[in-house]
């Protein structure tokens, strides 16, 4: 049985590799087996990498709730998946907030904001601004 | 029928003793009956505030999560953020009576304590023994934020299914 603190170590682990370009994600355009079920419904890409030679898929989702026959309630969440190579999915980590960070974390990784930023060269003295 | 001396002397001891008897479990009901409202009271305390505060801890490590991106950049703003998830958690720790959660939130604070009152620094893997030792005493690392990160994760997520744990067992 794995504890809980052990998963959100895991995940924190896995969020400070991604950050600090240890572990790098790629983003998955034409996911196909990904773990949704009932009114899941995926929300974006999905994102993957390989870690300790374990695939990893990670990807938001929206869920639906039924509070009453007319009464629902949409909300997103993001799932990290261990899967198989033809990405289906083996395992999921339970949903919380670490995934959340993660997902934070990858997005910014994979969307090259950093090199864009870089290349503006805004850090100057503001006699070199550039407009 | 006259009633001796003796007779009174015996009856008034044993009243007495059953008086005593009387007094020491009516004190034994009522510490019972403080200790049943005092859990009631935190149970209470524990339902109203707690989310509101989980929801907290949450947007904050959030933040932390993004200051992390460039850490030695945001250096101050990473032990302001440190002293609000201090004071959130303290609040919390007087709500909880699981022993385990409490263990992990007094260590925490600890560590916290440690972010925020010593300097950072970039770590050198390739430092001298002795220089590492004096960093590993009086500097915190960029790691050591990510291990008050994760502590913190730890509480959250605990304390969450503490809550749950609770809701699920008075509404089934």
């Amino acid at each position: 049985m794995i504890e809980e603190s052990e998963i959100v170590k895991a995940i924190s682990l896995i969020n400070k590799l991604t950050k600090q370009g240890k572990l790098a994600w790629k983003i998955n355009r034409n996911p196909i087996n990904v773990s949704l079920s009932g009114d899941e419904k995926l929300n974006g890409y999905t994102y993957e990498t390989i870690y300790n030679d374990q695939n990893l898929r990670l990807f938001k989702f929206n869920s639906t709730f039924y509070s009453e026959y007319d009464t629902w309630e949409v909300s997103s969440h993001h799932r990290l998946s261990f899967t198989e190579s033809n990405g289906t999915s083996l395992w999921d980590f339970p949903l919380g907030r670490e995934v959340d960070d993660l997902y934070e974390t990858v997005r910014f990784k994979t969307s090259n904001v950093e090199s864009f930023f870089d290349k503006l060269n805004l850090n100057t003295d503001e006699d070199d601004f550039p407009f | 029928m006259a009633i001796k001396l003796d007779d009174i002397n015996t009856w008034g001891t044993i009243a007495t003793f059953v008086g005593l008897g009387i007094s020491i479990l009516t004190l034994l009901v009522a510490n019972n009956v403080r200790k049943v409202t005092q859990r009631l009271q935190n149970s209470i305390i524990f339902d109203k505030r707690v989310p509101g505060q989980l929801k907290a801890i949450s947007l904050l490590l959030s933040d932390f999560n993004i200051l992390l991106n460039n850490t030695s950049a945001n250096v101050n703003q990473i032990k302001s953020l440190l002293a609000l998830l201090k004071s959130e958690i303290l609040s919390l720790s007087i709500k909880i009576t699981d022993k385990r959660t409490k263990q992990l939130i007094i260590n925490t604070v600890k560590r916290i304590d440690g972010d925020i009152n010593k300097s950072f620094i970039i770590e050198d893997r390739n430092a001298h023994l002795f220089r590492k030792a004096y960093n590993l005493l009086f500097t915190v690392s960029e790691d050591d934020y990510w291990k008050s990160y994760t502590a913190v994760g730890e509480i959250h997520r605990a304390i969450d299914n503490l809550y749950k744990d609770k809701k699920a067992t008075v509404t089934p």
